[in-house]
């Protein structure tokens, strides 16, 4: 049985469309991730879960139960989902107890008469590491503090479902690494099922078992991290999760693919998009950039366009004749300019091939 | 191998040293101006201080009317329990007035901002009309038509009720931006909670919106001691009037003053509360998204959705609709000279002085607004500022004795017979003060002081910086000032009314003189243009206030990019 089932939600906003028949599943204790850019409608689902909003049609499952579809609306105070907002929401007036309290048995006063909630108060607290500024207002914590404060408030009450919007965005990049296997850890420990929404890939490549990309309100695949950047479905899903250019090029009949880099093969070829295709059919080949290497004799001549020092690799973005261009990731001591000129070789290990949208030439 | 050796860091490159004289000079400017700014609300309050307890025969050397003023002065008749029954009274009637605008203002203010309903958007704005009438009006309104019932609608209820009617609007104003501001996100982590939406109200919602409501409070707190006519029309006597009474009706300015100062503790008390309620607000106004569902609020489920929309009516019916009404009904039988006199004398006196307060209060401000973003806010003129910025807190009554017993004692009686208009001027700018510099301040708070250094980094126009960026900027802030100083110089009654030269009449001190003496249908014509270009400003001010909200969320959106 699924902690969470989402079955062909369909929601919009006054006449948008913002969900288009989303379904997913996690199963219990896992961590799953929605990734898509802004206005996709990620946070839209969360908002379904939760109640928050209710959606046009679709079926959404907690642990088996429908809180919402087949004729039922369940409010969200009934639901048992903690949630983590964005802003962290936490209450302004309250300390951070005051916060983890408010929730607890549904009256939690913080007058010790309500002896388990109390307890699991400090629990809570010892967890998520707030014991020193249980006693603080939201506007004197830090950055880090204020989430895990929302973090124990959402999970005091032992929901069977978290749900986490983009809760590190406000974070600087430094924290965000700390918080995030921190707030893995939390969350595994507890064993809650977690269904977070971010815009950010590593976040969810850091924290989460599954996960899948939404865009304008559909699910493009929903999958282990491991897929979703080596075997992506759909060209969308190469292009948003990691670096990766999708180089024009003709399916050849042994499974490879011509182009402009020579017949490139790999120990697997698969073909995204859900259509056939046969020998001879334009396909645009997903080149990653650990894919691309310079060699000194041989390849194909490129320019280079853009550069990215990453510190122990620099992020090349390279022009071949005809305008096509690829990125090449290299250890950072072999310095190119923009504008040297270099000669390119690719050499994908697995080829993820997707049909090129009106069958182009190929180049 | 070789190794490259690093040189060690260059010394810091020394200050070039040298002053701008023109820069200094400018800023001295800017900081005199500031000064006398001070200098127009502390003045008053220092002298009706020394009026009151200064001995007479140090006003006596100070010209002629100095003797006069001396001679006054030499009597006091007020009595310990006489102060203590104003003050019971001020309790009493400042108390009611204070919960009744409350128990209005906060359901309606949680209402239209926190539930859809069918006519929101009307009752958003509907909401704030009963602020064209001011307190007096409203109350000689419903006096004499209870009058006319033959019901005697008079005392310490009935003079509190008209005045919540037409001052809920403060509370209504703060509490409405207080649960505007809050997150939707804050009401939903609560729901998730586990709380209904009635707890997440009292839980919640309110607790947030507690100070916003003090400040609504104590405004209508100052406004009730600002007030005259009410009480003296509904037989009342409350701190505001005793000092106006004492004064003008008994000639006892000394009792007055001693009056006024007992007053100004009052206000001084009323004030910190106020400040304390600014700060917490502050504190409660984390970071918000108003996102997409948060400009959706839930509907109004069942019964809620009909009787929503009818219970909000009532506060715009009774505060302005019917008032209105019946000032209608009645000045259709006004004769053709009172319309005259209404437009000729009153209306134009009050736009005349209108014209004036916005031309001065303005420039004062700008001055001030400039001098606090280029000289820095902290230390001395931290302090400085907030004095300058409080005369809204002090009655009218007050300020108008303070700026008499200044005139009096620097030029004589002549200046009060022919300079009055200047006095009045005087008075309102210190009183509004914190109207027009707010405004700007806020307006230009908005922009980023880094947009100053930005400008200075761009080859440099002809214009000075102010023109080219500053005045642009606060244009909105100060169209905005200029409509609530005009509502605000259109009602103003008691400073107006003690201060204006011989001849002089506004719409509000025509109102005064006949309503007063019960000939309401007198007053009407006059009264109807007051309320009239008083809607007429409020409805301005929340259409003003809803553009600057729109492009707020925008920028905000802006930045979430």
């Amino acid at each position: 049985m699924a902690a969470l089932e989402i079955r062909g939600l369909v929601h919009r906003y006054g006449g948008v469309a913002a969900l288009n028949y989303v379904s997913l599943h996690l199963g219990e204790g896992e961590i799953g991730c929605l990734l898509g850019p802004s206005g996709s409608g990620k946070t839209t689902v969360l908002a379904c879960v939760a109640g928050l909003e209710n959606p046009v049609s679709g079926v959404v499952r907690i642990g088996g139960r429908a809180v919402c579809g087949e004729g039922k609306t369940i409010p969200p105070e009934k639901r048992g989902v903690g949630m983590v907002f964005q802003d962290f929401a936490l209450f302004p007036h309250l300390t951070v107890r005051g916060n983890i309290l408010f929730g607890v048995g549904g009256a939690g006063k913080g007058n010790g008469k309500n002896n388990d909630g109390e307890k699991a108060c400090r629990a809570m607290e010892e967890l998520c590491g707030l014991e020193s500024v249980a006693g603080s207002y939201p506007h004197e914590l830090s950055g880090g503090e204020a989430q895990r404060a929302a973090l124990a408030r959402a999970l005091v009450n032992k929901p069977s479902l978290l749900l986490l919007d983009e809760p590190f965005s406000r974070l600087d990049a430094a924290l965000r690494e700390k918080l995030l296997r921190e707030v893995r850890g939390i969350v595994k420990q507890g064993g809650v099922t977690t269904l977070m929404v971010t815009h950010n890939q590593h976040e969810a490549f850091m924290i989460a078992d599954v996960g899948g990309v939404i865009n304008h309100g559909a699910i493009c695949q929903w999958d282990g991290m491991y897929n979703l950047y080596h075997r992506p479905q759909c060209a969308f899903v190469a292009e948003f999760v990691g670096d990766g250019a999708l180089v024009c090029g003709r399916l050849t009949a042994e499974g490879a693919a011509q182009t402009q880099l020579g017949l490139l093969r790999g120990e697997k070829t698969a073909l995204g998009g859900g259509t056939l295709a046969r020998a001879g059919d334009a396909v645009k080949v997903l080149l990653r950039p650990d894919d691309v290497v310079t060699v000194a004799e041989g390849g194909v001549p490129a320019t280079v366009a853009e550069r990215a020092f990453r510190g122990p690799t620099t992020l090349y973005t390279m022009r071949m004749e005809g305008g096509e261009t690829v990125f090449s990731e290299l250890p950072s001591h072999s310095d190119f300019s923009v504008g040297d000129c270099v000669r390119v070789i690719a050499r994908p290990r697995h080829l993820v091939l997707f049909p090129a949208v009106g069958g182009g030439d190929g180049g | 191998m070789t190794v490259e050796v690093f040189p060690p860091p260059a010394p810091p490159i020394g200050d070039g040293g040298g002053v701008n004289l023109f820069l200094s000079l400018r800023s001295w400017g800017l900081r005199g101006g500031a000064w006398g700014v001070v200098a127009v609300v502390a003045a008053p309050v220092l002298a009706v201080l020394a009026a009151a307890w200064l001995p007479g025969s140090w006003f006596l050397g100070l010209g002629d009317y100095g003797l006069v003023l001396g001679g006054t002065l030499s009597e006091g008749t007020l009595s310990g329990g006489a102060l203590w029954h104003y003050f019971l009274q001020t309790v009493f009637y400042g108390g009611g007035v204070t919960v009744l605008a409350i128990a209005i203002a906060l359901p309606a203010a949680w209402a239209t901002v926190m539930r859809a309903f069918p006519g929101a958007r009307f009752f958003s704005w509907a909401l704030f009309l009963p602020f064209a009438l001011p307190p007096y009006l409203t109350a000689y309104i419903y006096a004499d038509f209870f009058d006319s019932l033959g019901i005697n609608f008079r005392g310490m209820g009935a003079a509190a009720a008209v005045t919540a009617l037409a001052l809920y609007p403060y509370v209504y104003l703060f509490a409405r931006a207080a649960m505007r501001q809050q997150s939707c996100h804050i009401q939903s982590a609560a729901r998730l909670m586990g709380h209904s939406p009635w707890s997440v109200f009292w839980r919640v919602s309110f607790p947030l919106a507690r100070p916003a409501l003090a400040v609504g409070a104590a405004l209508t707190l100052m406004e009730t001691l600002n007030d005259v006519a009410v009480a003296e029309h509904y037989g009342i006597q409350p701190l505001g009037i005793a000092v106006y009474d004492l004064w003008l009706n008994r000639g006892d300015l000394r009792s007055s003053c001693r009056l006024a100062t007992v007053t100004m503790f009052v206000v001084a008390a009323l004030a910190v509360w106020e400040r304390n309620g600014y700060r917490a607000q502050k504190r409660h106004l984390l970071h918000c998204d108003r996102c997409f569902s948060c400009e959706r609020a839930p509907k109004f489920g069942g019964v809620w959705g009909v009787a929503a929309p009818l219970l909000l009516s009532l506060p715009v019916l009774a505060g302005f609709v019917f008032p209105l009404l019946r000032l209608l009904f009645l000045s259709a039988d006004s004769p053709l000279r009172f319309w005259r006199e209404a437009f000729a004398g009153g209306f134009l006196g009050s736009l005349a002085l209108a014209l004036s307060v916005i031309v001065v209060s303005l420039f004062l401000a700008a001055v001030f607004v400039m001098e606090r973003r280029t000289n820095g806010r902290g230390g001395v003129f931290a302090g400085i500022a907030r004095i300058a910025q409080s005369g809204y807190a002090l009655p009218g009554a007050i300020l108008a004795q303070g700026f008499f017993v200044l005139a009096a004692v620097f030029s004589g009686a002549g200046f009060i017979a022919y300079g009055g208009m200047v006095l009045v001027v005087a008075a309102c700018c210190a009183r509004f003060f914190l109207i027009p510099s707010g405004a700007l301040e806020e307006g230009l708070d908005k922009v980023s002081p880094q947009l100053d250094s930005a400008a200075r980094l761009m080859p440099p126009g002809r214009l000075p910086l102010f023109f080219r960026l500053h005045l642009p900027l606060m244009r909105p802030a100060a169209v905005m000032a200029a409509a609530i100083l005009l509502l605000e110089s259109f009602k103003e009654l008691p400073m107006t009314l003690i201060l204006r030269p011989f001849g002089f009449d506004t719409l509000a001190t025509t109102v005064y003189q006949y309503a007063s003496d019960e000939a309401m249908a007198a007053a009407a014509p006059a009264a109807v243009l007051l309320t009239v270009a008083g809607a007429f400003l409020v409805s301005a001010v929340h259409l003003l206030e809803g553009k600057d909200l729109r492009g707020r969320t925008q920028t905000e959106r802006m930045e979430n990019r």
